[in-house]
């Protein structure tokens, strides 16, 4: 399989490169943008969420935190993919051939590339300081020292982690509309990449013990779904929370943003679709199973899990398409579908190497809650 | 002041016994402590007593300073009745058993929190004799023309949340009630009698009242985001500059949160003191909450931060001038002190030794009470008083009257607090028992109940 996911990267990385190269360069860089921002959220919110059941002491899944940190494998890909976004730079930001005096100090080249860089490279540092201290399997548990080791690298990360997200939120998306802003845009970015790292934990708890990694009890598989569904709400809150203040204000400089995206075609569609599948479908699935017993078989959260990366992809392709092209179109098209599928498959690869270099016990014994 | 004895694991009689004995005869600490709060309401009752006879101008409300003091403190005290709705539903659906030791302290000074809100719109109203027009009933006499206002909303949120929170607070009251009923006797078991609604503690009652208050707690959850989203909206959804932010809801929430663990941390430190519950309230029950408080203050700073960063990224002439005006200029000490009270003063608790610590807990929780009272009045005064034209700019003077109805609610509020754990129990007997291991057989200290 191998070989096969690496033929997809080429093929992504080839669809790109003659993409940026022709006429419809800003489409090529539109697609990169999407998937570096999901598939970058995607690993680095791994190791966040296995450093919030560190600080938490979440005791009810000890697998579920190990397989959370299996999705740094992609993060020195992503730093690199970041610097590549580097060339694309004046397709992507009005603001960098017309600068706009009131912002400049802000939305300036250098800044703005030193923030960027610099923060994610710190980041992924501080992220694969906390796996590495994570996984040593020989120092006991109740070991003082080292307890306060990982909680000191789990406090940084996790600051670091909504600073720097929030950062790609304001910086990489926002400021692709540099006239258009809201406050909560950060902190939605970073509510958004929870839920969908969450639908991602679920798929690859249920994958590691179908694969017989692992062996999650059916009460922890339960709670990680209750952590969707309650992250899921969030999600939703902050949305809702930007588009009434929007449309209860009306004013001209904000309402543009949700007009091009909720009321003009193709992409009031997708909105629905990011709504009904990301959320209304998750929920209503996941409401359900916040009560009874556990059930044995999670082919629906499987599913409704899908459907949450499904939808936030989307979403993070309806954020970044408008505003880089009034006439953008779905990117539906082989290209658009390539570039995709390649980071899809680097995700996979690195994911894999994670594996072969770090060789993470998942199967820990559970402690039960 | 705040000295402890090593806590011991206490058994279920120990836990009966214990928790009843706050419900004995109060001492006259307790009654000195009444009579501070009862005069402290009574120069209240009479500064408002006042202002009902001459006017509104008694409070200084002058345009364009017409919500001040009065929806600071309304705006404060739905703020402090969030924790006890978090830590007693969230918290209970998170599994965090620390929470039973607190929880009832915290549900009882949400309602009193709530309660003590309420009185605000009916005091800032003026004419609060026709404060039946804010009741949710039938729309016929056109009283709500704007279905779109989102004062109605906070009507609607509002009253909603009190009735749930009320509800769960008295179902999780019965088992306990039944208790103190059995320990009682004469015209005193007669009323917890009538309150325990005929608790037996049979095995069906127990199945339902779980099942109940399982389906609470769910209830309950949606409305820690929602009160306080829709208070954040009384002000966002107007375009004055420093209000209309999209930041508010969440904002909000936080700050609500982070007031409200402040709170519980200011009324149960003392009764752990005074009721000498050391065993029931540990240091790790007070580093959980340290916990939150600095999580919850930290997330509060970066709201603030975001907000910064928006007004000045926004590019917005009007939006700047009001966040430099509030930086700089007649509030600009309001506004720093509540900088520091938010996000400086908490960060001590990154130390266990401070979280751990009572005096700390408390000079911190203290600290963030009064910050989180300037950050709401931050965002009223200075902001309408620097909106958009320079003839309607104007600076507020707190007068004696509206000082001392403001200073009188937390003379209410700690009346009615004051009265709950001489009447009720303050700790929950059941729920604290859950965390003990259970009593085995011909163990002399085995408790039936």
């Amino acid at each position: 399989m191998t070989i096969v996911w690496s033929l997809i990267v080429a093929l992504g990385a080839i669809a790109f490169l003659t993409g940026a190269a022709s006429g419809e360069a800003a489409r090529a860089w539109s697609v990169y943008l999407a998937n570096l921002v999901f598939w970058s959220g995607l690993a680095i919110t791994g190791p966040a969420i296995a450093a919030m059941m560190q600080l938490t002491e979440a005791r009810w899944s000890p697998s579920v935190r190990r397989i959370a940190l299996t999705t740094a494998g992609f993060l020195p890909v992503s730093l690199v993919l970041f610097v590549g976004l580097y060339a694309g730079r004046t397709v992507l930001y009005p603001w960098v051939t017309t600068p706009i005096p009131a912002k400049a100090a802000w939305l300036n080249t250098p800044f703005f590339w030193f923030r960027t860089l610099a923060g994610a490279a710190l980041l992924f540092l501080v992220a694969f300081m906390f796996v590495r201290a994570l996984l040593k399997d020989t120092v006991p548990a109740d070991h003082e020292r080292e307890r306060g080791r990982r909680n000191r690298l789990a406090v940084i990360l996790l600051m670091l982690w909504v600073a720097v997200v929030s950062l790609w939120g304001f910086d990489l998306v926002m400021s692709l509309d540099p006239r258009w802003y809201s406050g909560l845009f950060g902190g939605y970015f970073v509510v958004s990449t929870f839920y969908t790292t969450l639908c991602l934990l679920s798929i690859l708890t249920v994958g590691a013990n179908a694969r017989g990694q692992a062996s999650i009890p059916p009460a922890a598989v339960q709670d990680v779904a209750k952590l969707q569904f309650a992250i899921a709400i969030l999600w939703m809150y902050f949305f809702w929370s930007q588009y009434l203040v929007i449309w209860y204000g009306n004013v001209p400089v904000e309402t543009r943003f949700l007009v091009q995206r909720f009321f003009a075609q193709p992409w009031q569609t997708v909105a629905w679709v990011v709504f009904v599948v990301g959320w209304l479908i998750p929920f209503a699935y996941l409401l359900k199973r916040l009560t009874g017993r556990p059930p044995q078989r999670h082919t629906p959260l499987v599913i409704v899990a899908l459907f949450g990366l499904v939808a936030i992809f989307l979403e993070r392709v309806l954020v970044v398409f408008p505003s880089v092209s009034a006439t953008a179109r779905l990117p539906l098209g082989a290209r658009d579908v390539a570039i995709t599928a390649g980071f899809l498959a680097l995700f996979i690869l690195s994911r894999r190497w994670f594996f072969s270099r770090f060789k993470p016990v998942l199967n820990l014994p559970h402690t039960g809650h | 002041m705040m000295s402890q004895s090593p806590p011991t694991t206490p058994t279920f009689a120990d836990v009966n016994r214990d928790v009843l004995r706050t419900l004995g005869p109060p001492g006259n600490l307790y009654f000195a402590w009444m009579c501070v709060v009862a005069l402290v309401l009574a120069w209240g009752i009479l500064a408002w007593t006042g202002q009902i006879w001459w006017g509104m101008g008694m409070a200084g409300k002058r345009v364009p300073q017409q919500w001040a003091m009065y929806i600071t403190t309304f705006v404060f005290w739905i703020g402090i009745g969030h924790a006890g709705t978090l830590i007693s539903a969230i918290l209970y659906l998170f599994r965090a058993r620390w929470r039973t030791s607190i929880y009832r302290a915290a549900e009882a000074m949400t309602i009193f929190a709530v309660l003590t809100a309420g009185l605000f719109p009916l005091i800032h109203a003026g004419r609060m004799w026709f404060a039946y027009f804010l009741l949710p009933y039938p729309n016929q006499r056109d009283l709500w023309p704007n279905f779109r206002s989102p004062l109605v909303w906070d009507v609607f949120a509002i009253s909603t949340y009190l009735t749930i929170s009320t509800v769960f607070f008295i179902v999780g009251l019965i088992p306990d009630i039944a208790a103190v009923r059995d320990a009682s006797t004469g015209w005193r078991r007669r009323i917890y009698a009538m309150l325990a609604l005929g608790w037996e503690g049979s095995d069906s009652q127990w199945r339902h009242y779980r099942r109940a208050y399982g389906l609470f707690a769910a209830l309950a959850t949606p409305l820690v985001l929602s009160v306080h989203s829709v208070v954040s909206w009384d002000f966002a959804m107007a375009l004055v500059p420093g209000w209309h932010s999209t930041l508010f809801a969440p904002f909000f929430v936080d700050g609500a949160i982070f007031s409200g663990f402040a709170m519980v941390l200011v009324l149960v430190l003392p009764m752990r003191h005074f009721f000498k519950l050391h065993a029931y309230i540990q240091e790790k029950h007070l580093d959980a909450m340290g916990k939150l408080i600095l999580v919850t203050g930290l997330v509060l700073t970066y709201f603030y931060l975001s907000e910064i960063f928006t007004t000045l990224y926004s590019g917005d002439e009007f939006d700047k001038a009001s966040l430099f005006w509030k930086v700089t200029k007649s509030y600009a000490w309001a506004l720093w002190l509540m900088y520091f009270c938010n996000c400086i003063s908490p960060l001590i608790l990154f130390w266990k030794k401070a979280r751990t610590s009572p005096v700390v807990l408390y000079v911190v929780s203290i600290l963030v009470l009064i910050g989180m009272w300037f950050e709401r009045f931050n965002i009223i005064v200075p902001s309408l008083g620097h909106a958009f034209y320079p003839w309607a700019w104007g600076i507020y003077v707190p007068t004696l009257t509206d000082t001392s109805i403001v200073i009188g609610s937390f003379a209410w509020f700690f009346l009615l607090f004051l009265g709950f754990i001489k009447v009720l129990p303050s700790l929950s007997i059941v729920e604290v028992k859950e965390t003990l291991p259970p009593p085995l057989k011909d163990r002399p200290h085995a408790s039936h109940h």
